[in-house]
């Protein structure tokens, strides 16, 4: 009995922590500036309906030629972040059909996230074709 | 016997505890958070020791056991140590007043003696069933200190995002950890429970030298970027 309440309490607490962990992440890495080539997207992202420019930023990522290690997991978690969110807007809008200001902003750094690793995998490849240039005409 | 996941996180780990030391000489303002360095490098030495005598005397072992509790308890210590470090700062952010703070400090310290005496006094004992309680009492104890230091951090509009990492981290670690001890207590043979205790022994470092690498020690967080969920 005293097991499960231990238990009980620290799963409440480990959750909350969590999900306050993982907002403040996902706001740090939103915070970097994007380059001139993913400037629109940020514009996108913060206007109307900006939450919803994360499928377009995923498909965009996929014909985006991939030189770095590790960003798959990186945008796979955020997918699922964003389909948690997803999940969660479609039961708790408010009355009037307006969806939870906080689950759309979140939306937004979702998709902002997305944004800044589609920006870094632009800045690689033209870096790497940039090198293979330099190196053919040298 | 060590399989490849315990190798991989214990290489993982210990990557980054060395990351974590090897930056703070470059990063100058890390070396505002010493108990939390000191913690590190004793996490770093730990994780050495325990593989050496693991993989002399063996899992099953008694030195390796008894080395597992032992060396946890003096960890927990430190990392106590390291919380009440990232409380003073928390509190010279906030300029709060002496009797806040020496109340803090006060029920920091009481943790820290009762668990160094208990640690003394019972050492012949800490390789047997007490080192379990202990150990899986003091994560409780962490887990409920973390939370109250959150909460302080938060009385702040715009908190260091640095300290807002690195004590979430934190409390998900002493959270992990309760639950751990918990779970082994309701159901001992539970496969899960094999995963968990290195996973969690990862996350911290890793997630710190993370901290420590992305985030700059000027970064702040609106406090509304925190809060909403509940």
């Amino acid at each position: 009995m005293h097991q499960a309440l231990v238990l009980v309490l620290a799963s409440l607490l480990t959750s909350y922590l969590g999900i306050r962990y993982w907002r403040a992440m996902l706001w740090s890495a939103s915070r970097c500036r994007l380059s001139e080539a993913t400037r629109d997207l940020g514009v996108w992202i913060d206007g109307p309906q900006g939450e919803q420019a994360l499928g377009t930023i995923c498909a965009l990522l996929k014909v985006c030629p991939k030189l770095e290690r590790g960003s798959e997991q990186k945008i796979f978690a955020v997918r699922a972040y964003d389909g948690f969110l997803r999940f969660l807007q479609s039961f708790s809008g408010k009355p009037g059909g307006q969806p939870r200001p906080w689950i759309v902003a979140e939306r937004r750094a979702c998709a902002y996230f997305a944004a800044v690793l589609l920006d870094q995998r632009i800045t690689r490849t033209t870096q790497w074709h940039a090198g293979r240039v330099t190196g053919a005409s040298s | 016997m060590l399989g490849p996941f315990d190798v991989v996180v214990w290489l993982a780990a210990f990557l980054g505890e060395a990351f974590v030391l090897a930056w703070a000489f470059r990063d100058r303002t890390l070396l505002r958070h010493r108990t939390l360095l000191v913690y590190v490098a004793a996490l770093a030495v730990d994780e050495v020791l325990s593989y050496t005598i693991l993989h002399r005397f063996g899992f099953t072992s008694y030195e390796y056991l008894y080395y597992y509790y032992y060396s946890d308890a003096v960890l927990t210590l430190l990392m106590f140590v390291a919380i009440a470090g990232l409380c003073s700062h928390i509190f010279q952010e906030q300029a709060r007043s002496d009797r806040v703070r020496l109340l803090a400090v006060a029920i920091l310290g009481i943790i820290v003696v009762y668990a160094g005496a208990v640690t003394a006094i019972k050492h012949q004992l800490l390789a047997t069933r007490f080192a379990v309680e202990f150990s899986g009492s003091l994560y409780f104890a962490g887990m409920i200190l973390t939370y109250g230091v959150w909460i302080l951090l938060l009385k702040r509009r715009d908190p260091r995002l640095r300290l807002v990492l690195v004590v979430s981290a934190f409390g998900i670690y002493f959270g992990g950890q309760t639950i751990t001890y918990a779970l082994r207590a309701i159901l001992p043979n539970l496969p899960v429970l094999h995963y968990l205790p290195p996973v969690l022994g990862a996350w911290l470092p890793l997630s710190i030298a993370y901290t420590v690498s992305k985030v700059s020690e000027e970064a702040r967080i609106p406090l509304e970027q925190l809060a909403g969920v509940w």
